[in-house]
């Protein structure tokens, strides 16, 4: 029963912490600009994220060892550092994009410049960081992220034509905009498949203490978490397209994506909209900033765990209170919190193999899977995904910025 | 040159050909918001606040952008809003519709 209740959490979790800034910015973007068209990206996405966040329970479950920590003995100092900086520096911008999109939430409640909440914000993260426990941090504000159901219920509101929305989910080019169509994809796929998800994944299966006998519970909630989880990024790109897009408004800022709303719940519309973003940015923040901290704590060997009081893991606070203090100064210096998103999450489709395939070797690896290793179809399947994401997005930046100029 | 250098300056030179466009495209954007917000508004739909800031952001947008004079009907929308004036913002809106 008690195993039950926590597989239940952990999908009820999973869905409510599933959208994040990423999501929301490259999903309206997508629905106003192309309407059901990308519907697809998330799909391509979410498979993949279901096969990585399953390995990573399954491979801290088997091993006892978190990915940064198995990637490290496994490979080095050496063949470690480079993912491990790269994943640091796109985790920073991320929760830059994060902090970002709760100041962005206060700016369009009260009117007042998103720059002047920045340190107000990062100072709640902090505090809450500081006093809470693991289970505080990862259910409470998951729960509290079910507001973002509104957008699903939107969609029945606004009246979706079912035979243009399976439409969406096979890849086809529009007529024009190509390389914006692309770069949005990459972004969509990027803001899915964070690799701060699966690296928090991990550390929350030791900090949970999860043993054998959650293997099946793993795969469920890795499966149905995810899934369902998904389905409102993907309602988010619906309610854009039914919203948005006959109007003419495409999202190049959060002040027009708030709008999306209203037409379905009128005046809540637009308080619901603040809400999912506030409340889904400010949840991703946590974890972004105890995956950070969690990574450095690994790579260096420091004591760590979020149920640990500060002065048992001094380092480890001092990791996250340090992330969060440098995003809270990139949000402060005023760079546009939605090309900041944008860039961050294509920025994170382009470094996925470079975490990705070293895990990949490791849940291959026999000393530390025993009879768990993986599948060569879920092999396939992950490594299929990630190189053509980072392909298509070492392509679709670069075009992105020309266009832009 | 090599095939694939061909063909990413090939998508490089579209993606500077669709500039203009795109700049239009984004001024005619932010014209659309800015009437859906005041139609929004005169519904009772948004608070004030947000709605002051987001046509701000839109006079501010189409200010920059490739027809600067579509930002000043936007302008007399905040000056409604500030005095709560609905007639005003009716007659805005019916203008800005005929554009």
């Amino acid at each position: 029963m008690k195993k039950l209740l926590g597989i239940t959490l952990g999908i009820v979790t999973s869905i409510g912490g599933f959208l994040d800034v990423g999501s929301i910015a490259t999903s309206a973007q997508a629905g106003a600009a192309f309407g059901y068209s990308l519907l697809w990206a998330v799909l391509l996405g979410t498979i993949c994220v279901i096969f990585l966040v399953e390995m990573s329970g399954r491979f801290s479950i088997v091993s006892g060892h978190t990915i940064v920590d198995a990637i490290r003995k496994r490979f080095g100092f050496a063949g470690f550092i480079v993912p491990f900086a790269a994943t640091l520096l796109v985790n920073l911008l991320v929760l830059a994009s994060e902090l970002g999109g709760i100041c962005v939430a206060l700016q369009l409640l009260t009117g007042i410049r998103f720059q002047l909440w920045a340190l107000p914000v990062g100072l709640a993260v902090w505090l809450l960081l500081w006093f809470a426990t693991f289970d505080v941090v990862e259910d409470g504000t998951a729960l509290l992220g079910l507001v973002t159901l509104c957008f699903l219920v939107a969609i029945f509101t606004l009246g979706a034509q079912p035979r243009e929305l399976a439409a969406g989910f096979v890849p086809r080019l529009p007529s024009e905009e190509h390389a914006h169509y692309l770069f949005i994809a990459v972004s969509i796929i990027g803001a899915t498949i964070a690799p701060y998800l699966f690296l928090f994944y991990s550390s929350g299966a030791i900090e949970d203490k999860w043993d054998k006998s959650f293997i099946a519970p793993n795969r469920f909630i890795a499966t149905f978490g995810m899934s369902f989880g998904s389905i409102i990024s993907m309602a988010v790109i619906v309610v854009a397209a039914l919203a948005l897009k006959p109007e003419g408004i495409r999202v190049e800022e959060y002040e027009q994506a708030a709008l999306m709303l209203v037409p379905a719940f009128g005046r809540w519309g637009f308080y619901l909209f603040v809400a999912s973003l506030a409340i889904a940015c400010f949840g991703a923040a946590l974890e972004l900033s105890l995956a950070s901290a969690y990574s450095v704590s690994q790579a260096f060997g420091w004591n760590w765990g979020e149920n640990l009081k500060p002065r048992q893991a001094a380092r480890f606070s001092m990791a996250y209170t340090l992330f969060i203090a440098l995003a809270a100064l990139i949000v402060l210096s005023g760079l546009n919190p939605m090309k900041l998103t944008l860039f961050s999450m294509a920025i994170t489709a382009v470094i996925l193999p470079l975490t990705a395939l070293p895990f990949l070797v490791l849940m291959n690896d026999a000393r530390y899977m025993r009879e768990h290793v993986n599948s060569h179809f879920s092999n396939i399947v992950v490594l299929l995904i990630v190189l053509l994401s980072a392909i298509l997005a070492v392509v679709a930046i670069p075009l992105e910025i020309i266009g832009s100029k | 040159m090599k095939p694939w250098a061909f063909a990413l300056a090939c998508l490089a030179l579209c993606a500077c050909a669709d500039q203009q466009e795109q700049e239009l495209k984004r001024a005619a954007s932010w014209s659309a918001t800015a009437l859906a917000v005041a139609r929004y508004w005169l519904q009772g739909d948004l608070p004030d606040t947000y709605a002051k800031h987001a046509l701000e952001k839109a006079s501010e947008e189409l200010a920059k952008g490739p027809l600067p004079d579509a930002s000043e009907p936007v302008n007399e929308m905040i000056e409604a809003i500030g005095k709560r004036d609905q007639l005003a913002m009716r007659r805005l809106i019916a203008d800005l519709e005929k554009r």
